[in-house]
């Protein structure tokens, strides 16, 4: 599958590594070029250097030919407009969006062909379920 | 009408007294206290100190009982996230954005702003036109300048002084607005004879705008 992924910081740049060892082909996005020595050796595809909300540079990423879009940046602002753009102006299927705000989830919930994930709530519910164990 | 004003620097100042002098209740958030106090001051406004796009923020600045919102930032990130927010979870009716990239216009209208408007095409258009005559100024674009509202001053030699409107020959797509006159308006109608000095609205197409001209003061641009 071709895969973007916008964002190289921890959660971009691990994620980039494991999806190109499962033999995905991957381009990764992000305005520092510093961010790439995060990748890891498995990562066999391409970056782009650049700001991810500057068209020219998601056509650079061949954006619209993307199965899949992975928003990571560390903005949440910037994370809901990029996952927009995807859908809106290069059309991709399916988007997936970190949150660093749980509060702001709710902005983005409902639309068709994204969804969001917030570190904080997969942890709080990963927290629950095993309080939940222990009470038995 | 209950305006909200976000973001904007030192245009807020002049665009909010200017609505309230018309009447509207305005209600500024700005993330600079600082700045935030001194409108407090000047302006009879309320005035919230925070980010608008925290949803607290924008409850305690009574964004369930605002009409409009208009955003001025210089982040479209910001501008979009916030009008997106006003609307789903405030109900706001209508949303004003300014876009800073004009690539991202689309983007806009295709999530439902109501009202876009972007500083680089109007000032790129305003620049393009400008130089080209200087009686000539391009008051408004509209639809990303595809309509055109020119004013355009009658110049002492024009082939058009004395005669009536309907003598001149202007392409029927050509719409002329008004004419300033001394000061008066005066409603162009058939029988109307233009003078010299006269200033005339002209709605057009950008590209008619140039025909327009040149029937009307013969001056090639």
């Amino acid at each position: 599958m071709y895969i973007v992924i916008i964002g190289s910081g921890r959660t971009g740049s691990k994620l980039a590594g494991v999806l190109s060892k499962n033999g995905h082909e991957v381009v990764v996005i992000d305005k520092d070029n510093q961010k790439f020595k995060k990748l890891s050796i498995e990562f066999s595809g391409f970056t782009i250097e650049g700001d991810a909300l500057e068209h020219e540079i998601l056509r650079k990423a061949k954006l619209e030919k993307a199965e899949l879009a992975v928003v990571t940046t560390d903005n949440d602002k910037v994370n809901y407009m990029l996952a927009q753009m995807a859908k809106e102006i290069f059309d991709v299927n399916k988007i997936l969006v970190r949150v660093i705000d749980p509060e702001r989830e709710k902005m983005l919930v409902d639309v068709d062909g994204i969804e969001t994930f917030s570190p904080i709530s997969l942890l709080v519910d990963a927290f629950e379920n095993r309080i939940k164990k222990v009470e038995g | 009408m209950q305006i909200m004003i976000v973001g904007g620097g030192k245009v807020i100042y002049h665009l909010a007294k200017n609505l309230i002098s018309k009447g509207h209740f305005v209600v500024i958030i700005n993330r600079d206290l600082e700045y935030g106090k001194e409108l407090s001051r000047d302006l009879n406004a309320t005035i919230v100190g925070g980010e608008a796009s925290d949803f607290s923020v924008m409850e305690d600045a009574g964004a369930y009982k605002t009409d409009i919102l208009v955003t001025l930032t210089q982040k479209d990130q910001d501008n979009l996230f916030i009008c997106k927010m006003a609307k789903k979870f405030f109900g706001i009716e209508r949303t004003v954005s300014l876009v800073n990239n004009p690539d991202n216009e689309k983007l806009f209208i295709s999530l439902g702003i109501d009202t876009i408007f972007n500083t680089t095409d109007l000032l790129s258009t305003l620049i393009e036109h400008n130089v080209a005559a200087e009686d000539m100024s391009n008051l408004i674009t509209l639809e990303d300048g595809r309509l055109i509202i020119t004013q355009y001053k009658i110049p002492e030699d024009a082939p058009s002084i004395g005669k009536n409107l309907k003598e001149i020959d202007l392409p029927l797509s050509i719409i002329l607005g008004g004419i300033i006159r001394n000061g008066d308006i005066v409603i162009p109608r058939g029988g109307t004879r233009i003078k010299e000095n006269d200033k005339i609205l002209i709605i057009s197409l950008p590209e008619e705008q140039a025909d327009a001209i040149k029937i009307l003061g013969g001056e090639e641009i």
